[in-house]
């Protein structure tokens, strides 16, 4: 402890582009996790239908996404796939932090992982519903599809809440692995403040309250919502 | 309207219904009595598909039902003229009293919301109930739900309707209400087969009981014929069993 001299004075000057890395952060997540929603929404469905074919590959998407590092998928979609000729080019419209290689192949990488976990969510919640509702609505003449989307997954919605909630906490705090091949995101930051100003302490507990401040006002705001939509009345 | 040939359902290897022939006549009142697990829902369950039988024909307006060939479109059309009310009402806890009526009119029939709205607030007074329009179903009591339930199966002006034991997850002091707005159906000539528990209710409003048991139908006549003069040993025994 003796010869450490803690000081975040010399990395105030730094807070812009703390706060420009937390956009990238909340850019990269809120979009992976939507994206993601819409993958797990299709993998949901393929799941729960009778054509087996749509089945297996949903299954052994959903298993091979959970069952690897993120990590090890990220560098595989961005080192390992451009050598077979599958590569995503970078969409310089978007800038030279949005618009990068490496930013646009982070969202697909993530977003694909993504969608293995929400269809995992997405599934209970649908299977929590419980099975006179869909007899109901069968009953009354309405088909599968009907059903389904009129009765279903209305109920389900409250129930997977919580989950696509926590998903998106999960993804704000996993997403801090694309500093790694370059991403300019929050935790890739900490370096850059680092290598300037010759603290290694400071950033690190600087980035670590914006993650922090992040994942806690929105799991307080999940909660709200829940609160709000949990009664039927 | 109905007839049913030889119908059979096994759950892997258990044989819940092994044989059942009844046909049921436009404006018949059929009460379905036995004791529990006897199959007497399964029963009731197959008439509207809900179950798939394993053997035997359904025959509904002289289509048959349990054709291999028959599309799920075809399917839900037959579902359409056949309401049915379930033990636990099973209403839409999202949607409100008047929008768990208007729902299936105007998703199947292509009925304006007005239109089924008008439907709705007509059968909701019928049944006692028009001032619950705007509530949610967990906000009713149980045989409020039960109405409500029956209102909803009502707005697709079926032909047929059938009853899963409609009073048995009641609480005692709510079976007449409900009992009440079925005896208004059949006094309206609805043709209907229930399952019940409520052997005096089958008693005065039955046109046929019949009694089944271990899958199949034992015995099967008029109310009188049934509870006053019954001529099998199991069916005697069955009666003398319950307190009714």
């Amino acid at each position: 402890m003796g010869n450490v001299n803690i000081d975040f004075g010399r990395v105030w000057e730094w807070m812009p582009t703390f706060f420009e890395g937390t956009l990238v952060t909340i850019v990269l997540s809120l979009s992976t996790v939507i994206i993601g929603s819409l993958i797990g929404l299709v993998v949901v469905l393929m799941k729960m239908s009778n054509v087996k074919p749509l089945k297996v590959i949903a299954d052994l998407y959903t298993n091979v996404v959970r069952g690897t590092p993120m990590l090890l998928q990220l560098f595989i979609w961005l080192y390992g796939l451009p050598m077979l000729g599958i590569s995503f080019s970078g969409l310089s419209f978007l800038g030279g932090t949005y618009g990068t290689r490496e930013f646009i192949t982070a969202i697909v990488a993530l977003a694909i992982n993504s969608g293995a976990y929400v269809s995992e969510v997405l599934r209970g919640g649908l299977e929590a519903v419980d099975k006179g509702q869909t007899e109901a609505g069968r009953a009354l003449g309405l088909s599968k599809r009907e059903t389904m989307f009129s009765i279903i997954i209305p109920q389900a919605i409250r129930t997977v809440l919580p989950g696509l909630g926590n998903e998106f906490i999960t993804m704000i705090k996993e997403s801090s692995i694309v500093s790694t091949v370059g991403v300019f995101d929050v935790m890739y930051t900490s370096n850059i403040v680092k290598a300037s100003t010759y603290s290694i302490f400071e950033p690190l507990i600087v980035v670590g309250v914006i993650y922090f401040i992040l994942t806690y006002s929105l799991s307080a705001l999940m909660k709200n919502l829940e609160k709000r939509l949990n009664t039927y009345a | 309207m109905l007839k049913v040939t030889d119908l059979r359902k096994n759950y892997g290897d258990n044989e819940v219904l092994k044989g059942i022939n009844i046909e049921i006549k436009k404006g018949e009142v059929i009460a379905i009595i036995g004791p529990s697990g006897s199959g007497k829902s399964t029963f009731l369950r197959c008439m509207n598909l809900m179950e798939t039988p394993t053997g035997g024909e359904i025959l509904f307006k002289d289509k048959l039902l349990n054709d291999p060939k028959m599309k799920d479109a075809e399917i839900d059309k037959v579902r359409e003229d056949i309401g049915m009310v379930f033990q636990q009402f099973n209403l839409f806890p999202h949607l409100t009293v008047l929008d768990n009526i208007t729902l299936a009119p105007m998703k199947r029939k292509n009925l304006s919301q007005a239109e089924a709205e008008e439907i709705g607030e007509n059968l909701l007074s019928k049944v006692g109930l028009l001032d619950k329009k705007d509530a949610y179903p967990n906000n009713l009591s149980g045989g409020q739900k039960q109405r409500v339930a029956i209102a909803r199966a009502l707005a697709m002006n079926p032909e047929f309707m059938l009853f899963d034991e409609p009073t048995s997850a009641l609480d005692p002091e709510m079976v007449k209400e409900v009992l009440l707005v079925i005896q208004a159906l059949v006094e309206d000539d609805m043709t209907l087969a229930i399952v019940t528990h409520e052997m005096n209710f089958a008693k005065r409003v039955a046109s046929r009981v019949l009694f089944i048991d271990n899958g199949v139908i034992v015995e099967q006549g008029t109310p009188e014929e049934i509870f006053n003069n019954p001529q099998k040993q199991r069916t005697k025994e069955f009666l003398d069993q319950i307190n009714y």
